[in-house]
């Protein structure tokens, strides 16, 4: 704890403390989605790192500007041009894992932390503390993601970024891949195990 | 009145500035794009001849296509035009357009294939195959042994279909199914391959034209039934000249 207290107020508390995703429950979509293999969930946190860090400097910069009657539209459109970026770089350099994460680089223009964090930040606060809450939350977004990943990875196909981590051993001995794991539901047993040891632990928020 | 004025500004201004960012970063990633599609798709092409291996890396897969892979342009006639490049041939995957096009410009038509070339032996032949599924237009290979006949492996590699179910054509335990079937019937005239509904035993249909379907996924089956046996129709006089040892 003592590094998480080291760091800045902006990256440390989305990372446990309100977490995105285990305390807000947002971006559940993708979350589950793009858990199968941890591969997929790192290009995916890092593209939604990317977003809302960018997003949020962005907005931060024009908030005095905004008119307040059409924000919204405007953050979306801040937000879909950044994807858009994400989406036609992956394209060309990563070609085979942007067909495995298809759709769902797309939807991150829909995932809620993004225009939450710029509705709830961005739009109050210079560009420098936006940009750090915003990586923090991608952040938050990325630590849940890939230990969802990892786990589903493991458990699923025996594997972790491709390599046998299961013993051959094991299997001759019987053991089996959990088909389970490797479907959506493998990631909503997870994730819903997940929140709630981390809200067991913590306590309910607020108290 | 002023207020408005501004709002209107506003957003004008920040569509002008996101469009020329992303026209400006679409142009400028567009060869890299279209070196990985490429790239991609010859990686297919490799796979559905069986010369992939396991971890090949993409200087691997260029040389493996060059040594072993020959593309070659054609007409609906048969007709092999050595001097057209492949490379200039524009929508040269779309058979199915060509089959509805075909009476209008049969002049201009040109086709696309690619052999399998092992000691200087044509071994299979791999077709584009077009049509539609249910969501979207799949496009994909299939390659035939050199009796034009066999199925030697079929691949998909864009669609829109939903995923887990239409979007099961792509997996291998689907296309795995294809390999060694007849395009042929007994008489020596099309047939196809159909996809069943259900499994391919409870379809009544000879064994070597049926493969099992996807459930939940009947309309993506039937066009995948339909796509193979017009795209293998399209592709007819040449297949027919290659049984005949031809080429």
């Amino acid at each position: 704890m003592g590094l998480l207290k080291s760091l800045p107020k902006e990256i440390s508390d989305p990372l446990v403390e309100n977490n995105p995703i285990a305390t807000q429950v947002l971006g559940i979509c993708s979350a589950l989605a793009v858990t199968v293999m941890l591969k997929q969930a790192i290009v995916m946190s890092l593209a939604v790192i990317f977003v809302t860090a960018g997003s949020n400097v962005i907005l931060s910069f024009m908030r005095k500007g905004l008119p307040s009657r059409i924000r919204i539209i405007v953050e979306m459109c801040v937000i879909a041009s950044l994807v858009i970026l994400v989406d036609q770089v992956l394209r060309a350099y990563l070609f085979e894992l942007s067909k495995q994460l298809s759709v769902f680089v797309g939807l991150i223009i829909t995932n809620c932390i993004v225009l939450g964090r710029a509705e709830a930040y961005a739009l109050g606060n210079p560009p420098l503390p936006s940009l750090l809450d915003g990586i923090g939350n991608g952040l938050g977004y990325t630590l849940v993601l890939c230990i969802v990943a990892a786990l589903r990875e493991i458990l699923g196909s025996g594997k972790l970024l491709g390599m046998e981590v299961i013993p051959q051993a094991a299997y001759a001995m019987g053991y089996e891949n959990m088909g389970l794991m490797v479907l959506p539901p493998g990631a909503f047993i997870l994730l819903g195990l997940y929140i709630w040891a981390v809200n067991s632990l913590r306590g309910k928020p607020g108290e | 009145m002023n207020d408005n004025l501004y709002t209107l500004g506003y957003a004008a201004m920040v569509c002008f500035v996101c469009s020329i960012l992303l026209s400006a970063f679409a142009m400028g990633l567009k060869p890299a794009q279209e070196k990985a599609a490429l790239l991609d798709l010859n990686t297919k092409i490799l796979s559905v001849f069986s010369l992939t291996e396991e971890g090949m890396s993409s200087k691997d897969v260029e040389s493996k296509f060059a040594e072993s892979v020959k593309e070659v342009v054609i007409d609906q006639n048969g007709k092999v035009y050595p001097d057209i490049e492949f490379g200039s041939l524009k929508d040269k995957d779309k058979c199915a357009v060509l089959i509805t096009d075909r009476a209008r410009n049969s002049e201009d038509c040109k086709l696309s294939l690619y052999q399998k070339v092992q000691n200087g032996q044509v071994t299979a032949v791999a077709i584009p195959i077009v049509g539609k599924g249910l969501w979207s237009t799949l496009y994909g290979y299939m390659a035939l042994e050199k009796d034009a006949n066999t199925v030697a492996g079929i691949t998909f590699y864009k669609h829109g279909e939903t995923p887990g179910l239409g979007a099961e054509i792509e997996q291998e335990w689907f296309t795995s199914n294809f390999v060694g079937k007849k395009v042929l019937d007994a008489s020596g005239s099309l047939y196809g391959v159909t996809v069943a509904k259900g499994k391919a035993k409870d379809s009544g249909l000879p064994a070597e034209h049926v493969v099992d379907g996807i459930s939940g996924a009947t309309i993506t089956s039937n066009g995948v039934t339909d796509l193979v046996k017009d795209c293998v129709q399209l592709y007819e006089p040449y297949l027919a000249q290659l049984r005949k040892g031809g080429v």
